[in-house]
């Protein structure tokens, strides 16, 4: 018995020794081990039959979406057109400025002859319509209505283009004021001569101002200036009396393209040696009051000139440039329109003049127009309002209006500036 | 190359044109299937419908930009599970996101996934929605859209962690929902 109790507790000795538990950390692992494994499968397996249920997910939506998408897709096609069309406006624009850059450029480095004859025949015919509907000699004043006789026909009428000349107070054919008088007019540069003392007196007497019946009518709508400021019927009649009739054309120059349309114009009516006046701003109104004011009649030819480009003057059949940066008047004659919407009036007028001193400062010091004897000999070309005509003494004026619609139309009327609202109309004549 | 794959392309060049009946052509191709995605997000149905507006808007002025070099439904898909993050984003204050410390991995019985197999998938859906929304959200861009917890994180503003802790508490309350939802099936049979 009691050997086999010793058994026993022998083999329980040696059992309980074979299911000693393992240390701790046995289990810990080979727990965490498995427990991670197969989480992590099975959450992605769960996760993947979730996505593969939803997908398959479908549900009709509610029919007003589809009008709300459309009415939004019509809006923004609508966007996408004023866009597109908003664009186009902006590129047509450019290509406009450019082209009108690019006709300044020929105009301002070929000689206008270059041009081709068709505009010179086409102002010839018009001009010559243009006599013709004039009565010669009816209304031509006693100094001007005495030609030479080489401007007479055989039978003592007076020749259209000779008319034509004299109206404007140019010395037409004579032979003495050309180097190249066998030349067609407006076919050719004309080529100055500087005149001897003599001459000039000669010269003066064929060279009275017109009467404004003399001058040929252009075949387009003429309206008069309704101008009023400081232009009493006085002054006309003090003029007239003095048998210093002025004819007084006003010439909205508009565009690039009505410059050059303008220009061509006025080169082909009154021949070789305008000159206008374009600054595109205020200041030129109040550069003609100094011109006028100061000097008397300027035969200038033409005064050039642009926000984007430099002052030029068309002297002896071709452009003289850069007597003035054009940025001087572009600024100025900002400053002013700004001064003149805001509607400090007498601001504008000063500020104006200033410029105008400043502009004319340029260019009266400027070589070319010192040197050259043309700026002594013709019609004055003034951008300006009829008030300053006053000042004129002799010879033809002629009022060429600078790009002034830049000033809003209705603040115009607004504020009182209906003057301006003159300089709109295309093209006005009147004493 | 597929008969439909050809008409996904023609429709996706016509719709590249603005040509107005491939548009709505499209919208009927593709408006259930997303208008469902904005429903799982977003439970409320005009929420769903206003995302799956903006949704559409986007597709349309966007889709010049379609490269067809991938499913024009999973980029579909793609714009409308982002403007319904933007539209959870812009109504944050509203929206759960529970900071949480990650509980890391829930233990998933084997037997899920065959479970969730055998439901329908409408049920899945309305057992989803019944998830807080943060979890639900987070959830849903992790199992179903590929988000890693990084990109979760930076979509929502939420940190990383609360990312993790998101999805590890939509899977255990997703586990719980659908047992409990199975057993109430197999008690009705």
């Amino acid at each position: 018995m009691r050997s086999n109790e010793r058994i026993d507790r022998l083999i329980k000795e040696k059992l309980e020794h074979l299911y000693e538990s393992p240390p701790d950390y046995v289990l810990d692992n080979i727990l965490q081990n498995s427990s991670s494994r197969g989480s992590s499968d099975s959450q992605k397996q769960m996760d993947e039959a979730i996505k593969r249920k939803l997908l398959t997910l479908s549900k009709e939506p509610p029919e007003y979406i589809w009008l709300h998408v459309q009415y939004y897709l019509e809006l923004l096609n609508i966007w996408y057109n004023l866009k597109r069309i908003l664009l186009w406006r902006r590129i047509k624009r450019t290509l406009t400025v450019i082209a009108g850059m690019l006709a300044t450029f020929l105009i301002v480095e070929f000689p206008l002859n270059n041009y081709g004859s068709l505009l010179s025949d086409m102002s010839q015919a018009h001009r010559l319509t243009s006599l013709s509907r004039n009565k010669p000699g009816k209304n031509i004043n006693t100094k001007s209505n005495n030609p030479s006789e080489s401007n007479r026909t055989d039978a003592g009428e007076i020749k259209p283009q000779n008319l034509f000349a004299q109206n404007i107070g140019l010395p037409s054919d004579n032979p003495k004021h050309y180097e190249k008088s066998t030349q067609t007019d407006y076919q050719q540069p004309y080529i100055w001569h500087k005149e001897t003392n003599e001459e000039q007196k000669d010269n003066s007497e064929s060279n009275i101002p017109p009467q404004m019946s003399q001058l040929p009518s252009l075949n387009i709508p003429i309206k008069a200036p309704s101008v009023d400021m400081n232009l009493s019927e006085t002054t006309y009649t003090n003029i007239s009396d003095n048998k210093r009739e002025i004819p007084i054309w006003q010439i909205d120059m508009g565009s690039q393209f009505s410059i050059l349309f303008n220009e061509y114009l006025i080169q082909s009516i009154f021949g070789r040696d305008m000159i206008l006046v374009n600054p595109g701003v205020l200041s030129s109104f109040y550069l003609g009051r100094i011109i006028v004011g100061k000097s008397g009649v300027y035969r200038i030819g033409l005064v050039y000139g642009g926000f984007d480009s430099k002052v030029s003057v068309w002297v002896d059949g071709r452009w003289n440039k850069e007597i003035m940066e054009s940025r001087y008047i572009g600024i100025s004659g900002s400053i002013g329109k700004l001064l003149a919407v805001m509607g400090y009036r007498k601001w504008v007028d000063g500020w104006l003049n200033a410029s105008a001193i400043y502009f004319m400062y340029h260019v009266y010091s400027s070589e070319i127009l010192r040197t050259n004897p043309a700026v002594n000999r013709f019609s004055l070309m003034l951008s300006g309002e009829v008030n300053y005509v006053k000042g004129l003494s002799n010879g033809d004026m002629f009022l060429i209006g600078g790009r002034i619609h830049a000033l809003p139309f209705n603040m115009v009327k607004q504020k009182g500036f209906g003057r301006f609202v003159n300089l709109e109309l295309h093209i006005g004549m009147r004493m | 190359m597929s008969k439909n794959e050809l008409t996904e392309q023609e429709l996706v060049k016509r719709c590249q044109k603005g040509d107005p009946e491939a548009q709505e052509a499209l919208y009927k191709l593709l408006a259930p299937k997303l208008y469902a995605v904005c429903l799982t997000y977003l439970k409320n149905k005009e929420d769903a419908a206003d995302v799956l507006q903006d949704a559409f808007i986007k597709i349309f002025t966007k889709i010049r930009m379609y490269k067809r070099d991938g499913s024009l439904e999973a980029w579909a898909r793609r714009i409308t599970v982002n403007t319904i993050i933007d539209f959870i984003r812009k109504r944050r204050t509203t929206t759960e996101f529970i900071e949480a410390i990650d509980p890391g991995d829930v233990e998933i019985s084997s037997q899920l996934p065959g479970i969730i197999e055998q439901l329908e998938a409408k049920e899945l859906q309305e057992i989803i929605q019944q998830l807080p929304e943060g979890a639900r959200v987070a959830f849903l861009m992790h199992a179903v859209e590929g988000y890693s917890h990084e990109e979760i994180a930076k979509e929502l503003g939420i940190s990383v962690g609360t990312s993790k802790s998101q999805v590890a508490r939509a899977r255990k309350l997703l586990q719980q929902m659908i047992k409990e939802r199975w057993n109430a099936k197999q008690r009705k049979n």
